[in-house]
């Protein structure tokens, strides 16, 4: 990036967060030291961009992540409960990660999937017309397969 | 000519690019506004100077829309003003806005410059105001007599963990000013906005400390938030001053205009000076902002004359101090004295003490304590004529390249730092020489990392356009040859030049690769070593830089003086003849000389503003005035001499520099010592300075270690006083390191295994 001029260095302020966060999967703070270096800017210009954007995370996602959907439909169908009912549940606000870094819960806006309101994305897989009670079970349900599955990596060693 | 109509007056202006706004303001016509700020580009943040131009749709901001010809502008009809009104009161739901509708405005205006006193009056403790709210002013212009809504205090404690300056971000209006002048104006962006809508508050990255974020203290945010959320720690309760006055500082070379707050006779605080004062126009560092009242007002100035007897110090009057130097110069033998002065004289202090020296008492041993660079510098200057080549700070933020060597003016001369970022800004290219410029890096274009002492080698290089460059790969060589091969250059340079194996060389290369169109900045490290060196406070050179074996001129002085004059002692030998107890009086008036080497000598005469390891010895000490307690002239880094006005009396029974040496000169029965002002010594001298003469001999003294940055002022370590300057100066090599070179893949990799590794360990546990 040494050839570029100060203007165009400052234009790939979000592309290379992104690039971060696709990689990593948040914006660790060393990411802001060091992309504030790469691009001949202070922290704060970084941060400010970063922050501003709900987009950008700055704690990793836990093991699995659920997004919880409050577009128009999901939100009449009663996604604001769901959301609020779940981070009771998990003991998180929207956007943090548990302390045993299981799960990550995130509020999005309209996953495309109005018909099924109101819509949850647990690991990229739509689960519609959720309610509290189906939300239990899928969240149980994946909480078994993973004991299951250390139970055998554990067997296997 | 082209002409607008504002508000019905018909106004004929010139298109240029200036602003409604600007027009407006040149015709006396109140537009109100609270993000624009003489400093700053326009932003049109606030929407406050909205106005409605004929032909053009909806509003526009004034602050941003160019003047055109024929224009029509209103700035306040109904619709204008309402829309005015609901904005303000949008802005003022996270201001504690009960401050625009308090019945108690009126007394509040009355007190308001003295925040403590108005809160015992008003019973108000919402704001830490200075004189003048710019907010309350936008408030009462366009008229609210209600809040609207219904006001949202944001509840952020009071910010005092950093030095320097308390931050209450309660009554911050999100303008952006700060923000602005940091990373636009001074090139550090140490705060930015952080998240956004209702969260939004001015931050560092993840909250961090201003000490971590890359904050110099400048204080440039400060002077120009329009509400009291930012204010300087120590300087706020002082209340209405009595008068302020503008003079130099001379804590550095650059020669800032710094404005003081006077009361009872004492300074209360310090600002800039007025943005139309060269060389700093309205910015300065972190010494002239917040350190010089304390540094003047510290209790342990030195205020009555003493003189030793039988080993303990006395306090005595002046003429029995004068009589009791008298007798111990009187007993010895000239050539066995030595006078040593310091880069914080003025120029016509510098001069009298060499003339004292030379005349009254006729030994030729005059010196100064500075840091060789300055001699480096004016002697290289002198002997190839080219003064000329020296430019202003207005000068170099006009430079189409800059090249820095020897020097981290980011930290030591924030000021020259601020200057180089403006054309930095603009598109000028910067070279860093060195790794003393570490926290210039971010504005680098090539930064050459190579050993001080090849700073010679490489500038040579570059003067005589070779095919290499040391220390630089070959694809960068043609690079930085294009750069410095165009249009007007610039070449910062620091006294880490003398690190270089040939500091001379170094300087000759620097001259000639500068050529004639680009200029050199050379950032001396002390208020006026230049004014010394040019006032003859050097052992080989009389008053206007000729040598003493310039016999014309020698001969004139001898004349004038009646005392044969020849060169004598330097600083280095001085120490050499003492050590070997070859020199019996010393006269001292820099306590940051270090007596190393002086133990020797008989008797010592200490002439300070502060106490230093030199009372222990002092035959009799001289209580001197400060620099804001004194009058005369220094000599800058740009080779302009600047006044130095007199802000307040010496402290105690203090007098100054340039008294003390006339009425010690007058002792003595000398008859050239019948100055009634500085103004007098000023005008001596210049008509010596007139012909400037030549022959003064380039010497250099060889330096192997670049000292740390830990300035000093006439003995007084400030960092040693002024807690929050040492946890500043503490923090600052955490700070320097050079930028990453590491790629996406490899920084990318480096983390993922970190937190594998930071998830395993938690695990096992």
């Amino acid at each position: 990036m040494q050839d570029l001029s100060r203007a165009d260095l400052a234009e790939q302020v979000i592309p290379s967060l992104q690039e971060i966060q696709e990689r990593l999967g948040y914006i660790p703070r060393e990411a802001i030291t060091w992309l504030a270096d790469k691009l001949h800017l202070s922290e704060q210009e970084i941060y400010g961009v970063a922050s501003f954007y709900n987009n950008f995370r700055f704690t990793p996602p836990g093991k699995h992540h659920l997004r919880i959907c409050l577009g128009t439909a999901c939100h009449v169908q009663g996604g604001d409960r769901l959301l609020a009912a779940t981070s009771e549940k998990l003991g998180i606000k929207p956007g943090d990660t548990t302390s045993d870094g299981r799960y990550s819960l995130e509020r999005v806006a309209c996953v495309g999937c109005c018909a099924l309101a109101p819509a949850v994305v647990l690991d990229d897989v739509v689960h519609g017309r959720t309610t509290q009670r189906s939300l239990k079970r899928l969240l149980d349900s994946i909480d078994r397969e993973d004991r299951k599955a250390k139970k055998s990596e554990g067997g296997s060693q | 000519m082209p002409s607008l109509t504002i508000d019905g007056k018909r106004i004929q202006f010139k298109e240029d690019g200036r602003t409604i706004l600007d027009i407006a303001r040149e015709e006396g016509i109140y537009i109100p506004t609270l993000c624009d700020h003489p400093d700053l580009p326009p932003h049109g943040g606030c929407r406050m100077c909205l106005v409605e131009v004929e032909g053009m749709k909806g509003f526009v901001t004034a602050c941003t829309t160019p003047a055109k010809d024929s224009m029509i502008v209103d700035t306040t009809n109904d619709a204008l003003m309402k829309l005015k009104r609901n904005i303000l009161q949008l802005l003022l739901i996270e201001h504690p806005s009960a401050c625009v509708v308090c019945a108690e405005w009126n007394t509040c205006n009355e007190y308001r410059s003295q925040p403590f006193k108005s809160g015992l009056i008003t019973g108000c403790s919402t704001c830490p105001s200075k004189a003048s709210c710019e907010l309350r002013d936008v408030v009462e212009y366009v008229g609210l007599d209600d809040l609207g809504f219904i006001p949202r205090y944001k509840e952020m404690p009071v910010e005092k963990d950093d030095p320097f300056f308390d931050r209450d971000y309660n009554i911050c209006i999100l303008c952006a000013r700060c923000v602005r002048v940091c990373d636009e104006i001074r090139g550090t962006g140490a705060i930015s906005f952080a998240k956004r809508g209702h969260e939004t508050r001015v931050d560092t990255a993840f909250g961090n400390s201003h000490l971590d974020s890359g904050c110099w203290f400048c204080g440039a945010c400060i002077d120009v938030c329009p509400t009291g959320a930012l204010s300087p720690r120590m300087m706020k309760w002082h209340g209405t001053p009595d008068e302020t006055v503008e003079t130099t500082c001379m804590l550095c070379g650059t020669g800032c205009q710094i404005e003081f707050d006077v009361k009872w006779n004492k300074i209360m605080a310090s600002h800039p000076g007025s943005e139309n004062s060269e060389p700093n126009r309205g910015h300065t560092c972190v010494l002239g902002r917040f350190c010089i009242p304390s540094l003047m007002n510290a209790p342990d100035r030195l205020k009555i004359p003493t003189v030793r007897r039988e080993g303990v110090s006395i306090p005595v009057s002046w003429d029995e101090a004068y009589e009791r130097i008298a007798e111990i110069l009187n007993e010895t033998a000239p050539e066995r004295i030595g006078f040593v002065g310091g880069p914080h004289l003025t120029s016509e202090a510098a001069y009298l003490l060499q003339k004292l020296a030379r005349s009254a008492i006729g030994t030729p041993n005059v010196d100064f304590r500075g840091s060789g660079f300055a001699s480096l510098v004016v002697r290289t200057l002198a002997d190839t004529d080219s003064f000329a080549k020296v430019g202003t700070l207005r000068d170099l933020e006009k430079a189409d390249w800059i090249i820095a060597v020897g020097g981290d003016f980011a930290k030591t001369h924030q000021v020259v730092a601020k200057s180089c970022y403006q054309a930095v800004a603009r598109g000028a290219p910067l070279i860093l020489i060195g790794a003393a410029g570490v926290n210039l890096k971010r504005w680098a274009t090539e930064h050459i990392t190579l050993k001080a002492k090849d700073f010679s080698t490489i500038l040579s290089q570059l003067a005589e356009d070779d095919e290499k460059l040391k220390g630089v790969k070959k694809q960068h060589v043609e690079h930085i040859k294009s750069i410095v091969s165009k249009g007007k250059g610039a070449i910062v340079f620091g006294s880490g030049i003398l690190l270089a194996r040939n500091p001379e060389e170094a300087m000759t290369a620097l001259l000639k690769m500068i050529g004639d169109k680009g200029r050199i900045y050379p950032t001396f490290d002390y208020g006026n070593e230049v004014g010394a060196i040019m006032a003859g406070l050097q052992p080989d050179l009389l008053p206007g830089l000729t040598s003493v074996t310039a016999s014309s001129v020698r001969k004139k002085f001898e004349a004038l003086w009646g005392k044969k004059i020849k060169a004598g002692l330097s600083l280095e030998q001085m120490r050499m003849a003492a050590s070997k107890g070859e020199l019996d009086v010393l006269y001292v008036t820099d306590g940051s000389l270090p007596v190393k080497g002086f133990k020797k000598v008989k008797h010592v005469i200490y002439q300070s503003p502060f106490p230093s390891e030199w009372i222990d010895r002092a035959s009799v000490i001289l209580p001197a005035a400060g620099f804001v307690e004194d009058s005369g002239t220094v000599v800058n880094m740009e080779m302009k001499q600047l006044k130095l006005k007199q802000v307040t009396p010496p402290i105690g029974n203090s007098k100054q520099d340039w008294l003390i040496l006339t009425e010690l000169g007058r002792q003595f029965g000398s008859e050239g010592f019948k100055y009634k002002s500085p103004k007098k010594v000023a005008k001596e001298l210049r008509e010596f300075a007139k012909e400037l003469g030549s022959g003064a001999m380039v010497e250099v003294e060889p330096v192997r270690k670049a000292p740390d940055w830990n300035p000093a002022y006439r003995g007084a370590i400030i960092a040693e006083r002024i807690r929050d300057l040492k946890t500043f100066i503490d923090a600052l090599p955490e700070r320097e390191r050079p930028l990453s070179t590491e790629s996406m893949d490899d920084f990318v990799k480096r983390l993922s295994e970190q937190e594998s590794a930071d998830t395993q360990v938690k695990e096992v546990a």
